[in-house]
């Protein structure tokens, strides 16, 4: 570490699936939890599933429509405190992040918690798409982020976000998770089952439509938890490869292996040779075409061109394109001059992209989408530093000597006051 | 690479470190100027880097970087020592430690940067027992040059009327902020009048030219006032303007550029292909021989070609002048090809004239006149029978999308009136003028009664 400095800064990063909390200059969070609170107001995936959470799980964000507004103040407040008493945090600067299109007036109301409830010595908000370019060395990238609540394409250049330009579809994570969830209840008849992690021996009850009905927010936010818990693992087991080129169905059963079967919680098999759609889940990411409709709350596709000339750019543009073309959107709202270098260095990052083939399949279909001058180049870190990237960049961001200067100190703080404070972040 | 330099000890104000085998072997008499003694690397460490070590030291030392992660001056800030353990055991490499090595003490000592206006104090871990006079990053805070002006500079110089004064002072913080990075600045401009990004570089750039000049006429017209020098003029402000037009259209165009599909792409790729064919085929037209016209030109004359070729050169005062340098044939590119050449050979023959005519004037005069009148009638037989064959060819195309309409048989040169273009009428005239060989008039002679049989049919 020749330009680095040691000085022991808390990073956090609150995603809308799962957060991450570590110290800076360290290679991986030490800490990583669901971001949702148990109804005891404790974290962590244990104490979400042990017996002594019974009322259900409370989320901090709730707006599918923007992924990164947090709608639970308190619940954030008490995430953040539980997380910083459990890796013994006190005392120490904090770097937070933000994606870019949060909500105005966000980042000030953190800035206030952070000195006042939690009276950190600095703080600082960076953005994720820029600390995940980072942590693959980069200051200026295309940053295509899948995470769970959607993916997410932002120009960085100098190690600053467009935010103008950034672009986010909401065929993120969760949104395969519904199309899987869709396939697997039409085909059994019943509600996915899920592990509850209680329940150990005797046969497994099927939930009823009623009790399904009865269920309290806070509970339902739960059991949507563990769905996910399912969906996941099948995902990470049978959510598989993307081909190089769009895939024709007739094809895909000849590409199934055999012995593919995937074993709910509740026992019952689910052949993925029977279902090929399952087989291709991520194929969702890069179709063309509006996909999503009144199944899903997310709104149906916004034209883009254009539309942010005359109105004041209050959101960022909502669309529901597939992956390469949303890069390409993004980058056609960039400055021209940059469009080269942008697309030289692409970073993938997020969980959404660990399927086998994102990366490929990305540079191929962009290649095919702009002008043979330019040269796509998709870099990507390996296994968990692909999902921890953002978190990686942040460590990198504190340990950096010449980053000690930009910290946002307590004494500014108090004299410019929120607002004009939060002008420091970039 | 300078960190490591400092650990090792080398170079000024280095931080005192246990004996080190890296520090020893760079610490020789006159440490820096020992380029021409040949130092060995300590063991342990490679040559490649030891030579880097070195090569940095001379560079220092002979003032050629001067950067300000370079500058002499600013080396007394040493940067921190790194995590990686730099002492070295007996025998082993550079890094590894054994056990009776002396554990350095590191602590968790406060440090403040001058780069920082708040004076804030953080923390750090650091080796016990080094100081260091200022934070070594606090150096990095570089900035270009702000423009800046007061409230009377921007009424009585850079009031503008598409833009007002809110707008061009958010520019101007926003350029200082971050350091004309012209991208971001254009996406974090938010005026309600939604301005392309050249017309935000033409207003910042006409702003620091203008107050440029302005203050630099005003500093000369008055005496020196070494109590009020000018101010640093800031970046951005050098003599050359900011071309509006061009950017635009160089923005306007890249877009096209990006916008282009693979198809479009495709179809320019073969466009162009198609036209460096046809521009081959051009030269190899004008190659092949002088008062030929392509097929495309209809400028030139044959008999022009001809006489230029076979032009008098008129005597040169001083210059002997030989009649019988008239009598050879010109021949290379601007000259007849050696076929044309071959056939008038041939004419000549059978008109039965000897090769070798006695070379006075008048001689060669009429005989420069007969090749000539050969050369204009060979090359526009050459265009007569190529027009012929492209008639041929479009009439086969018609027919073959089902053009009813029955076509003469007759060749083209027999028929003046037919619309081909003036030059090439008046070509078929004087075709018909000059003479043609016995041969050539039996051909045609017998063209004609075929065509009349067709007629009558």
């Amino acid at each position: 570490m020749f330009c680095g400095d040691e000085t022991g800064a808390y990073v956090m990063e609150t995603g809308w699936t799962n957060s991450r909390f570590g110290w800076g200059g360290a290679a991986d969070p030490c800490l990583q939890i669901p971001t949702l609170l148990t109804s005891s107001n404790t974290i962590g995936l244990s104490a979400l599933h042990s017996s002594s959470n019974t009322g259900g799980a409370t989320p901090i964000f709730n707006n599918p429509n923007n992924t990164s507004e947090i709608t639970n103040w308190d619940a954030w407040e008490t995430l953040l405190s539980s997380s910083m008493s459990q890796t013994v945090c006190q005392n120490r600067p904090i770097l937070s992040t933000d994606p870019g299109f949060s909500p105005p007036g966000q980042k000030e109301t953190q800035t206030e918690i952070m000195f006042e409830k939690f009276d950190t010595p600095a703080y600082f908000i960076s953005h994720t798409a820029a600390l995940s370019a980072f942590s693959l060395g980069r200051h200026t990238a295309m940053v295509v982020d899948c995470g769970g609540g959607g993916n997410v394409a932002t120009p960085v250049i100098d190690g600053m976000v467009l935010k103008r330009s950034l672009r986010r579809s909401v065929r993120g994570g969760d949104f395969l998770d519904m199309q899987i969830k869709e396939v697997i209840e039409k085909k059994t008849g019943k509600p996915l089952a899920v592990r509850p992690e209680r329940q150990t021996t005797g046969k497994y009850k099927t939930p009823s439509k009623a009790y399904l009905s009865s269920l309290t927010p806070s509970q339902k936010t739960y059991r949507s938890f563990c769905l996910h818990e399912t969906l996941t693992d099948f995902k990470k087991s049978h959510g598989v490869s993307l081909q190089f080129a769009k895939v024709d169905m007739r094809e895909v059963s000849g590409l199934i292996p055999d012995d593919s079967v995937y074993e709910l919680p509740d026992g019952t098999p689910v052949n993925v040779n029977e279902h090929p759609d399952l087989y291709v889940v991520p194929e969702a990411m890069f179709m063309e075409g509006p996909l999503t409709s009144s199944k899903t709350d997310a709104p149906a596709l916004i034209d883009v061109e254009g539309n942010d000339q005359d109105q004041p750019q209050t959101d960022p543009s909502l669309l529901d394109v597939p992956l390469h073309r949303l890069a390409h959107e993004a980058l056609s709202s960039a400055d021209v001059d940059c469009r080269k270098e942008l697309l030289m260095n692409l970073v993938l990052c997020g969980r959404g992209s660990c399927f086998s083939g994102v990366d490929t399949r990305l540079s191929k279909e962009l290649t095919a989408m702009t002008p043979s001058t330019f040269r796509v180049k998709v870099s990507s870190g390996k296994g968990e530093e692909r999902s921890n990237a953002s978190w990686i960049g942040g460590s990198i961001l504190t340990s950096l000597g010449s980053f000690q200067q930009l910290w946002l100190s307590k004494a500014e703080y108090d004299e410019y006051g929120s607002t004009l404070a939060v002008q420091r972040f970039p | 690479m300078s960190d490591a330099r400092a650990i090792l000890g080398v170079g000024v104000g280095a931080a005192p470190v246990a004996v080190d085998p890296v520090q020893a072997a760079m610490k020789s008499p006159g440490g820096a100027q020992n380029a021409d003694k040949k130092l060995k690397p300590p063991r342990g460490m490679s040559r490649e880097v030891f030579n880097l070590l070195q090569t940095q030291q001379n560079e220092i030392a002979a003032g050629l970087s001067s950067t300000p992660l370079n500058d002499p001056s600013l080396q007394s800030t040493t940067l921190l020592p790194t995590m990686v353990p730099s002492s070295r055991p007996k025998g082993g490499k550079v890094g590894s430690m054994s056990k009776t090595d002396k554990v350095s003490k590191w602590v968790w000592a406060p440090f403040s940067s001058t780069a920082r206006n708040d004076g804030a104090d953080f923390h750090h871990w650091v080796k016990a027992g080094v100081e260091y006079p200022d934070y070594p990053f606090a150096r990095f805070n570089v900035h270009l040059d702000s423009v800046e002006y007061t409230e009377e500079e921007y009424n009585t110089y850079l009031a503008n009327s598409e833009w007002t004064r809110s707008d061009t002072d958010l520019l101007m913080g926003l350029c200082r902020r971050l350091d004309l990075r012209w991208a971001i600045i254009h996406d974090r401009y938010t005026a309600t009048p939604r301005r392309t990004i050249e017309q935000l570089q033409h207003r910042y750039y006409s702003v620091a030219s203008r107050l440029t000049h302005v203050r630099l006429t005003l500093a000369s017209a008055g005496p020196i006032d070494p109590s009020n020098p000018i101010s640093t003029l800031g970046t951005g402000s050098s003599s050359q303007s900011f071309n509006l037009s061009y950017e635009g259209e160089r923005r306007r165009q890249l877009e096209v550029a990006w916008k282009r599909s693979k198809e479009e792409e495709q179809e320019e790729n073969d466009l162009r292909k198609e036209l460096k064919l046809v521009e081959v085929q051009l030269r190899k037209l004008k190659k092949a021989g002088k008062g030929e016209e392509p097929a495309t030109s209809m400028t030139s004359d044959p008999h022009e070609a001809a006489n230029s070729l076979f032009h008098r050169p008129l005597p040169t005062a001083g210059l002997p002048y030989l009649q019988s340098a008239r009598l050879e044939n010109p021949v290379g590119v601007n000259g007849l090809s050696k076929t044309l050449i071959k056939k008038m050979e041939l004419v000549l023959r059978e008109l039965e004239i000897e090769e070798r005519p006695l070379p006075t004037k008048t001689v060669v005069d009429i005989y420069d006149h007969l090749r000539k009148s050969i050369v204009t009638l060979l090359t526009l037989q050459k265009i007569a029978s190529k027009k012929e064959n492209l008639l041929l060819l479009k009439k086969a195309e018609i027919t073959q999308k089902g053009d009813s309409t029955p076509f003469e048989q007759n060749p083209v040169i027999m028929n003046p009136q037919r619309r081909t273009g003036g030059v090439q009428g008046q070509g078929m005239k004087r075709k018909s003028d000059a003479g043609m060989s016995v041969q050539q008039q039996a051909q045609h002679a017998q063209m004609q009664q075929a065509a009349a049989k067709k007629l009558k049919k």
